[in-house]
């Protein structure tokens, strides 16, 4: 199957990040992601021109509880799934959205550890029972994970079918995103290595090192979970407790630990970017990624088009933000450190 | 303990299909029963109409799509299914891809191999790498199905 071709494909490392503009320009930087060559080849029906509707974005302003972001994801997909049965032609890319946010402290893993023993807890569970964090076994791909408040979540909700986009090419691109923006922005160019030389995906700032991870699952061909990337050292302690992603010889790493890295070595002042600016340089590369203007789930558009379904998506979104304010407020917070008193 | 193919019970043995008899002797092999149809989600069912068991797996553009599949998800023996329910699923490369259920009926038996070669999906999608069989509970569903043009037609349209 061929892949529509990306509009931008990967900077080179030289220019800031505040000149990056959407060029077609493709570089061949020995910096940049590669990408297999079944994911770089142009598409023919790139030449049909169909253009799809902006893509949307809503950025979160608190963390929220793991339960509230994950049935947000499946309701949106079940609104775009019906969406797309009353109007396939209509609906296309319609619903298609990126969700940018930050957790509670939470560990999930994925479908390959659902153990068919209910009474028996995951091994990586038992380790951290009473450390002040909720642990979920979800339905995406990879392994044991932690999210939690310094920690970058992004869930493209996207139909990959209407975007004419392998699952795998899929994957490769927002690597070779995630990659090339930690690059750019921690000025540690080659060092920074997505995938890991043995193929691991995800985002890794020496061979046992991992600042950025991937998982997601599919149902027809709609995507959801995604990417997390550690910004500050807050989720490095927790992620210390467990095997993350199958990994025993690899640390977390944060994009703070790697600014102060190269800053110390380049003998400059670290500039440390919050989770919130992140997410900020993110909204505009998710666009230049896919070809598509990208734009707040509130705004218009340039086509002042807002349909049923995006409406039906704004409801949602905001019954999250208030689920999370209310689970948020009940609980009494969040910790911003594991609680090893009680770990046996 | 993680195994790499989740079930319950399982027959353990492979069943055979039984071929009817036949009271003239005929030079050529039997006559095949099976015929195939697609899902517009990439899946792929061969009928037996003598058995009624459809055996499914997914299609080469659907393994293609996917890269190295890593882990095989698939609904347990026994189970009882509709056509549409999500059956399990495949994981490649870290995406987790749900499988649905072509055809309504009851999971007669699971692809036992997938548990340690998951890559039979990549090498062998439409033969070694199926996924299980479903005796149908409504070959109708299976006549509604695409056939080999149509899905041929899909694929290309996509």
């Amino acid at each position: 199957m061929t892949t529509r071709p990306l509009t931008r494909l990967f900077s080179s490392t030289t220019r800031p990040l505040s000149l990056l503009s959407s060029s077609t320009a493709s570089s061949s930087s020995p910096s940049s992601s590669l990408l297999s060559p079944a994911c770089a080849v142009p598409s023919s029906s790139a030449s049909r021109g169909i253009k799809l509707p902006p893509l949307r974005y809503h950025v979160f302003k608190e963390p929220i509880p793991y339960p509230v972001g994950l049935k947000l994801q499946n309701d949106i997909i079940d609104r775009r799934l019906a969406a797309k049965t009353k109007d396939p032609v209509g609906s296309r890319g319609v619903g298609d959205l990126v969700l940018l946010l930050e957790h509670t402290p939470t560990y999930t893993t994925g479908r390959r550890d659902n153990s068919p023993n209910p009474n028996e807890l995951h091994p990586e569970e038992k380790k951290v029972q009473n450390v002040g964090a909720s642990f979920f076994i979800t339905k995406r791909g990879g392994q044991v994970t932690y999210h939690g408040p310094g920690q970058l979540v992004g869930y493209p909700i996207l139909d990959l079918n209407v975007m004419e986009t392998s699952t795998r090419c899929y994957v490769e691109y927002l690597q070779a995103m995630l990659g090339d923006y930690v690059r750019e922005i921690s000025a540690l160019g080659d060092t920074i290595l997505a995938p890991h030389p043995d193929g691991h995906v995800g985002v890794f700032s020496s061979p046992t090192e991992k600042v950025s991870s991937i998982g997601i699952h599919l149902r027809h061909r709609i995507t959801s979970h995604g990417f997390a990337m550690n910004i500050t050292p807050e989720p490095l302690k927790w992620f210390d407790l467990v095997l993350a992603c199958g990994l025993a010889d690899v640390r977390a790493s944060s994009l703070h630990d790697l600014i102060s890295r190269s800053a110390v070595s380049n003998g400059v002042i670290p500039s440390l970017p919050s989770v919130a600016d992140v997410a900020g340089d993110m909204v505009p590369k998710f666009g230049e990624l896919f070809g598509r203007e990208i734009v707040g789930l509130e705004g218009e558009g340039k086509h002042g088009v807002v349909t049923e379904e995006i409406e039906e998506i704004r409801t949602l979104v905001k019954k999250a933000e208030a689920d999370a304010k209310e689970q948020n407020g009940n609980s009494g917070g969040w910790a911003t450190e594991p609680d090893l008193s009680k770990s046996g | 303990m993680l195994s790499a193919l989740r079930r319950t019970a399982t027959t353990g043995a492979f069943r055979h299909v039984a071929v009817p008899a036949r009271t003239q002797a005929l030079r050529f092999s039997a006559v095949r029963f099976v015929s195939t149809r697609y899902t517009t989600d990439h899946e792929w069912v061969a009928f037996d109409s003598n058995t009624n068991i459809g055996t499914v797996g997914i299609t080469d553009y659907a393994q293609k799509a996917l890269g190295d599949v890593v882990f095989v998800e698939l609904p347990a023996h026994g189970s009882e299914i509709a056509q549409g329910d999500s059956i399990g699923a495949v994981e490649s490369v870290k995406a987790a891809s749900d499988i649905y259920a072509p055809v309504s009926g009851i999971i007669d038996e699971i692809n036992e191999t997938l548990a340690d070669q998951p890559g039979l999906l990549n090498k062998a999608p439409q033969g070694d790498g199926w996924l299980c069989k479903v005796k149908l509970s409504d070959p109708a569903e299976f006549e509604a199905l695409l056939n080999a043009d149509a899905y041929k037609a899909h694929c290309e349209g996509a």
